[in-house]
């Protein structure tokens, strides 16, 4: 990418995550554990039993919403460093379950760019999609560009990569 | 003794338990490896001075917060995680002792199902705002006597 590409418009290479069983459930205990100190009683429930996944309709354990957060806060850290953790917002929400098995694909797209004295204040339209195509979180971030984007974009994207 | 409460039972503009915390090294990198996130800010240095926390720390200390006000969790009304809104002011550095204020702000029905809204503020040490975070839930199944509560 040069600095011409960068504009309202311009859609990062996405990213693809692939989720497992294990990465749920480590995922769920984790939380568990920092929150409560225990995983003593989060057993059973649909991030973590499969049997009980399936007794409430879903094909496999079900992914908590916030682990796609985690990947785009991730990627826009990578992206945009501090004009992202200082100053810098997102915005998800969640559409459909993630499952164990799927594949998830991060869309990023500029879609406003102003002026800022300090940069440029860019904002951005954020899709998860599955491997079916599915929308499973939408969401959007607005970032500060202090530098001169290019060659910062490249390298954030190959460490990804 | 006494009285359970649960999520369910926190009403509209509810101020949760206020928590003072140090937000540990632990901490940084159990929610790092909870969703294979290494990136060096968080487990080597950053520019801040530093290791600092990921951005979306903000949702397990939002979940310690109430968790202080409703020690009984969820109990038998389980909740959905519906969308994460946060604005980072200030990076928070690893090893700082922080406060977390919580409150519920909103607590509504929506297509059959009941919501709350949480908002989490967390200042450093030294007063400066470090996130303010916007957490919304929703329960799938609830009986109406819980909605006419409200």
């Amino acid at each position: 990418m040069t600095r011409e590409d960068f504009g309202v418009g311009y859609r990062f290479p996405a990213v693809s995550r692939s989720l497992t069983r294990e990465a749920i459930i480590k995922y769920h205990h984790l939380l568990e554990f920092l929150t409560k100190g225990s995983t003593a009683s989060s057993d059973g429930g649909i991030h973590t039993s499969v049997e009980f996944a399936k007794q409430h309709g879903f094909a496999d354990l079900v992914a908590p919403g916030m682990m796609t957060t985690n990947w785009l806060s991730q990627w826009l850290t990578e992206v945009f460093g501090d004009g992202y953790v200082k100053g810098g917002s997102l915005q998800t929400n969640y559409l459909k379950p993630v499952l164990a098995g799927d594949s998830v694909t991060m869309n990023m797209e500029v879609t406003r760019i102003a002026s800022e004295v300090s940069g440029l204040m860019v904002d951005l339209g954020l899709r998860c999609e599955n491997q079916k195509g599915e929308i499973v979180t939408i969401g959007t971030a607005s970032v500060l560009v202090h530098q001169r984007p290019s060659a910062h974009f490249e390298e954030a994207h190959s460490i990804l990569q | 003794m006494a009285a359970t409460k649960f999520i369910i039972d926190v009403r509209a503009n509810e101020e949760l338990a206020p928590l003072k915390l140090v937000v540990t090294p632990e901490m940084v990198e159990m929610w790092g490896e909870s969703c294979n996130n290494h990136h060096p800010w968080h487990t080597q240095a950053s520019p801040f001075g530093g290791r600092i926390a990921q951005p979306t720390i903000v949702m397990p200390i939002l979940l310690m917060v109430r968790a202080l006000t409703c020690p009984d969790g969820s109990g038998p009304f389980p909740l959905v995680h519906r969308s994460y809104e946060a604005t980072n002011a200030s990076p928070c550095k690893v090893g700082e002792r922080i406060e977390a204020k919580g409150k519920c702000l909103a607590r509504y029905s929506k297509r059959g199902r009941e919501y709350a809204e949480w908002e989490l503020v967390l200042t450093g040490e030294d007063g400066r705002l470090i996130s303010r975070y916007k957490h919304t839930i929703c329960w799938n199944a609830m009986p109406s006597s819980e909605s006419e509560k409200k």
